[in-house]
């Protein structure tokens, strides 16, 4: 049996240095904007798909007494389900918030986002995320000051809230359920890395490189308010192992796609049963076959589910309205000290990005 | 036979016994008060706000839009109810024809898990029902104190 002590050491490459890039779906999406601000001078752009704008969860801090109940009722009622434009959240007041974060040190100055390349879906059918939410993300980064021709927006597609591939047993285009992965006759990730990097060439017919298992504990030291998996997974393309130069692509699976997520029925996880998606985010989204013939390596953080007194995430959410902050009162989740965070840039900096 | 000194023995037996403790709040009264409390706050915040908006209180100019925007969200609430009530349709249809359905059963377990999984799957339309209409509520809720705190700003 493999455990965690045994696994894969996650290892050190040779990495350009601040050409990485991330992307993510969903509550990945969320945290790829968090991600992407607070360390802003490593990477050179982002992929959205289904996500909203930096700190969306605080958009109403009068809806409850306490701050994390706010935050959760702001998150599920105004970022992902507004009821108008009006009511999805303002792009102005959350610029606002993360160009003060920047001036606290909390996260890397604002002003490294200006060359970066963004790219921003919406699925016109997506029920779990409000378009009107993600055109709010859009607004916010040109805010931020990322000129328009640099981000590739695109809301005109019906599809539901997913990733969309061409792969044949995903569900179809409109779809709004779990596994999150929709054939839409394309490959999403190719879109991404072609529009965040140059001159990318076609993805390879076969990927050659190796997908590989790696302990992610240490990256958190095995605190279960990070919620996050035992392992994570990393591919490394066979050029890459052989001392070529690479960059790294982060990519964030959404909630219930982390490899070992279980159902909850009936408010109990269903432990008695295999983890129904498995790690198909890791294996099928096409990134890795881009990332072989472009050097890439591709590094999947996991983050699992849990509904006890360390986190309220039955779901297996990245942390995008502060369930992970040790103090709710005061949340970290959006800066350089959330423990997410802190544990998804060790590993970028020790595969050398 | 003889007397049992049923005095000596609940003596010996207040020893033992615990002190009776005084009930505690079960986790779930004290969620439910959470949450009420939190309601009947926002409620009050939310009444307040929109005496603001009050036609003697705002500039003319913006009734309009104030009005049509209340409008809009009478409409998209109407519109999600109404999704909801065809994925409710749909789910009893579903059900009804599984009811109606004579499958295979080899085995009296698997006659009697049949029947169970009927039963089930009845308790589970129904509270996801009551679970989406309280969802609803308390999107509208939260969506209209957000908006009117906005525009009362």
């Amino acid at each position: 049996m493999i455990t965690a002590e045994n696994a894969t050491r996650l290892g050190q490459y040779q990495v350009d240095p601040g050409k990485s890039s991330i992307s993510g779906l969903s509550s990945g999406a969320f945290m790829t904007v968090q991600l992407h601000l607070a360390y802003s001078s490593r990477f050179c752009g982002a992929g959205i798909v289904a996500g909203g704008p930096y700190r969306c969860a605080e958009s109403f801090r009068a809806a409850a007494f306490l701050a994390e109940d706010a935050f959760e009722q702001s998150a599920i009622n105004l970022c992902l389900n507004p009821l108008l434009p009006q009511t999805a959240p303002n792009p102005e007041h959350l610029a606002q918030l993360a160009n003060a974060t920047a001036q606290a040190g909390e996260i890397d100055p604002i002003v490294n986002l200006a060359g970066h390349r963004i790219y921003i879906f919406t699925g016109s059918r997506d029920d779990v995320v409000a378009p009107a939410t993600v055109n709010c993300t859009r607004r916010f980064y040109e805010l931020l000051g990322v000129d328009r021709k640099q981000i590739a927006w695109h809301d005109n597609i019906p599809a539901g809230h997913a990733l969309v591939t061409d792969n044949p047993e995903d569900s179809p285009l409109a779809t709004n359920q779990p596994p999150w992965l929709n054939n839409g006759g394309f490959m999403q990730s190719h879109a991404i890395l072609n529009h965040i990097h140059d001159n990318l060439q076609p993805p390879a017919d076969r990927a050659t490189g190796r997908l590989l298992r790696f302990d992610q504990t240490e990256f958190f030291d095995g605190d279960p308010r990070a919620c996050m998996s035992e392992y994570g997974f990393v591919y490394v393309p066979s050029a890459v192992e052989n001392g070529t130069t690479a960059r790294v692509h982060i990519a964030l699976h959404g909630c219930k796609q982390g490899y070992d997520y279980v159902n909850f029925v009936y408010g109990r996880p269903d432990n008695a049963n295999q983890p129904p998606y498995g790690n198909r985010y890791v294996t099928t989204t096409g990134y890795n076959t881009m990332a072989d013939s472009n050097n890439i390596i591709v590094l999947y953080p996991q983050v699992r589910g849990r509904d006890d007194d360390f986190a309220q995430n039955p779901d297996g959410c990245w942390d995008w309205w502060g369930y992970s902050s040790p103090d709710p009162g005061r949340p970290d989740y959006y800066s350089r000290n959330a423990i997410q965070i802190k544990a998804i840039y060790s590993m970028l900096r020790r595969l050398g990005g | 036979m003889a007397d049992i000194d049923t005095s000596a023995m609940l003596a010996d037996w207040a020893k033992v016994a615990p002190q009776a403790a005084p009930p505690a709040a079960t986790p779930l009264m004290h969620k439910a008060t959470n949450v009420m409390s939190n309601w009947a706050a926002r409620a009050a915040g939310t009444g307040l706000a929109t005496t603001a908006l009050l036609p003697w209180r705002i500039d003319p100019r913006s009734w309009p839009q104030i009005w049509l925007e209340l409008c809009q969200m009478q409409d998209a609430v109407w519109q999600r109810q109404c999704r909801l009530q065809d994925s409710w349709l749909q789910g009893w249809l579903d059900w009804a024809n599984e009811f109606r359905q004579a499958r295979g059963a080899n085995t009296v377990s698997k006659l009697v898990e049949q029947e169970f999984d009927l039963v089930a799957q009845w308790h589970e339309l129904v509270s996801g029902q009551v679970t989406d209409v309280v969802s609803l509520l308390e999107n509208l809720e939260i969506n209209y104190a957000y908006w009117v705190n906005e525009k009362s700003r």
